[in-house]
Formats: structure tokens, C-alpha cells, sequence
């Protein structure tokens, strides 16, 4: 086996797939190139690396629920899932705003006619003739 | 029909993390994943009696991985996968700082993976991670055991271009 053939089929004898025989030849040609052998040490532990540190990604936890409930017939108990749309968070708080200023502006709105109708009456008052707005 | 139901549910929801996992390798957001796999576990259910009693966990992914292939060409779109590449390669290098070398590795594999063709993805999961044989594969992907040795390898070594291409990238955009 030459160090073309060596690369065609080292992941195929990484895998432990490659038949007896072959894997054999390709072990001798480890036993004197070395190139070869470094080359089969890093793509082991390259593949060492990723099956160790690839993506495991974990359902949600309320997929089981939802899964057994379409799977038995039921309606799905996808309750909460419109909570997992951007836009409604986006609707809150337009909505939260709203009310907000709206009573902001009502209380603004309070304050100076109360404060309009004192100074009416203080006017109307015979010893008070004029108010100075003082800083 | 009770009886159908329980063992369905005995043999494959022991299957379901394994069952995400792979749909979420293959499409790009965690609500399209959760979709194709209660699809698929539907179809299961559906042919359950073709089911023929042996690895039942294999059986399972076969019908999680050709549901995401039907639901990607029934749904596709630009948007999930380029919304989520340019997510990705929106943050900048100083908001990417890794936490660990480890973390940052991690983080680098994650990104690779996320530029390899989805064929490519799923022969590595099915094989690396899920430890199918090459017979296995060639089984559940339907091509020959031959095209199961050249992909795997070319995806191999495509993980490993994209990997050196971010870590290039990355000593680029520091100096």
C-alpha cells in the first residue's frame, strides 16, 4: 500500500471498517512512513475532538407533552406557543406603552386644570389682586 | 389499538433526544426541529406496521431524516438558513471572545458545521455521533456502501477546511 492508498482508505480503517487485510497493509506501511502514521495520530484525534465536543442538542421540555397528545389524538397542548414569537413580546409592549402615556398625559391633564381653577379662586379672593411666579 | 399505541410509545420515546438532535442538525431553528420531529413521530406511527422489530432507534431516525428533507423542500425559503448564517457571522470578533480555548473550539466547530452542506452534517451525526455502521448508512441514506466511504471522508475533510478557514479568518481579523 502506497501513501496515496493510505489516505483513501484511513478513514475508512478509523472507522474499524476496513477488512482485515487491508487494515494489516496499512499498519506496515505505518511501520516505516512516518508521514503516514502522523497523519492517522491527527485525524484520530481530530475525530477524538468532534465526537466529544459536537453539538448535543436537548429538546424542550414541553415537546414530550405535545408529542404524546397529538400522538393519543388529543388537541396538541401547544399552549404557551405563540409566548415563543418575537412579535408578541413587541405587541406587549406597544400595548404597555400605550397605557402609560395615556395616563401620564390624564394626570398632566388633572394637574393643570387644578392648578388653573386654584389660581381662579385666589384671584377672585379681594386681597389677593396678582400672582408673581417667583424662581 | 391501546395496546399498538403503548408499545409504539415504549419502543420510541426513549428515542425522542436523539430524534431532536438530529432534526436540529439538519434544520437551523429550534422550532422548525420541533415540528419535523412530531411530524416524523407521526409518520412512525402511521407505518408502524412496516416497523419490523429491530433497532428501533434507527427505524425512528430514518423517518426523522426523511421527514426534515420533505419538510426543508416543503417550507424552503432563503429565510431560516441565511437568517441564521448571517446571525452567526454578524458578531464581531470581540463579541465572540471564547471563554476557554475548549469553549472556544467548541464554538469554531459549531460555526464549521454550520457552512457544510446538510448531507455532509447528517453523515457525520449518523456515524460519529450515533456510531452507525457504513452498512447502516448505506441503508437509511440509500446509496451504495462505496458513496458512504467517499462521502464521510470528503465530509471529514470539509469539517476540517472550515474549521482552519475560521481559525484563518479570525488571526486575520486580529492582526
Amino acid at each position: 500500500m502506497n501513501c496515496e492508498e493510505v489516505d483513501r482508505f484511513l478513514d475508512v480503517y478509523l472507522d474499524g471498517e476496513l477488512d482485515s487485510g487491508q487494515a494489516l497493509e496499512l499498519e506496515q506501511h505505518f511501520s516505516h512512513c512516518q508521514s503516514c502514521k502522523s497523519l492517522a495520530k491527527e485525524r484520530r484525534e481530530f475525530l477524538a475532538f468532534f465526537k466529544a465536543c459536537a453539538p448535543a442538542y436537548k429538546s424542550p421540555p414541553q415537546l414530550r407533552a405535545e408529542l404524546l397528545a397529538k400522538l393519543r389524538g388529543g388537541t396538541p397542548k401547544r399552549t404557551f406557543s405563540f409566548l415563543r414569537s418575537p412579535w408578541i413580546y413587541s405587541a406587549a409592549a406597544l400595548v404597555l406603552g400605550s397605557f402609560l402615556a395615556l395616563d401620564i398625559f390624564r394626570d398632566s391633564g388633572n394637574e393643570l386644570y387644578r392648578e388653573a381653577v386654584l389660581h381662579h379662586s385666589r384671584s377672585l379672593t379681594g386681597t389677593h389682586l396678582l400672582d408673581v411666579t417667583s424662581d | 389499538m391501546e395496546e399498538k399505541q403503548s408499545l409504539f410509545e415504549a419502543l420510541f420515546l426513549p428515542h425522542l433526544e436523539a430524534a431532536y438532535n438530529l432534526a436540529r442538525w439538519l434544520v437551523r431553528t429550534d422550532v422548525d426541529a420541533e415540528d419535523i420531529v412530531q411530524e416524523a413521530y407521526l409518520n412512525a406511527l402511521k407505518g408502524f406496521n412496516g416497523f419490523r422489530g429491530t433497532n428501533a432507534r434507527g427505524w425512528l431516525m430514518t423517518i426523522v431524516r426523511n421527514t426534515a428533507y420533505s419538510w426543508v423542500k416543503k417550507h424552503s425559503g432563503p429565510s431560516n438558513i441565511v437568517r441564521f448564517d448571517e446571525e452567526i457571522h454578524a458578531a464581531s470578533w470581540n463579541e465572540r471572545l471564547p471563554t476557554s480555548f475548549l469553549q472556544y473550539r467548541i464554538d469554531q466547530l459549531r460555526e464549521a458545521l454550520t457552512r457544510l452542506p446538510a448531507g455532509f452534517r447528517e453523515i457525520l451525526l449518523l456515524r460519529d455521533i450515533e456510531g452507525w455502521s457504513y452498512k447502516q448508512l448505506a441503508a437509511a441514506l440509500n446509496i451504495p456502501s462505496g458513496t458512504v466511504m467517499s462521502r464521510l471522508s470528503r465530509a471529514r475533510q470539509r469539517l476540517r477546511q472550515e474549521l482552519a478557514r475560521g481559525q484563518n479568518e479570525e488571526l486575520e481579523n486580529e492582526l
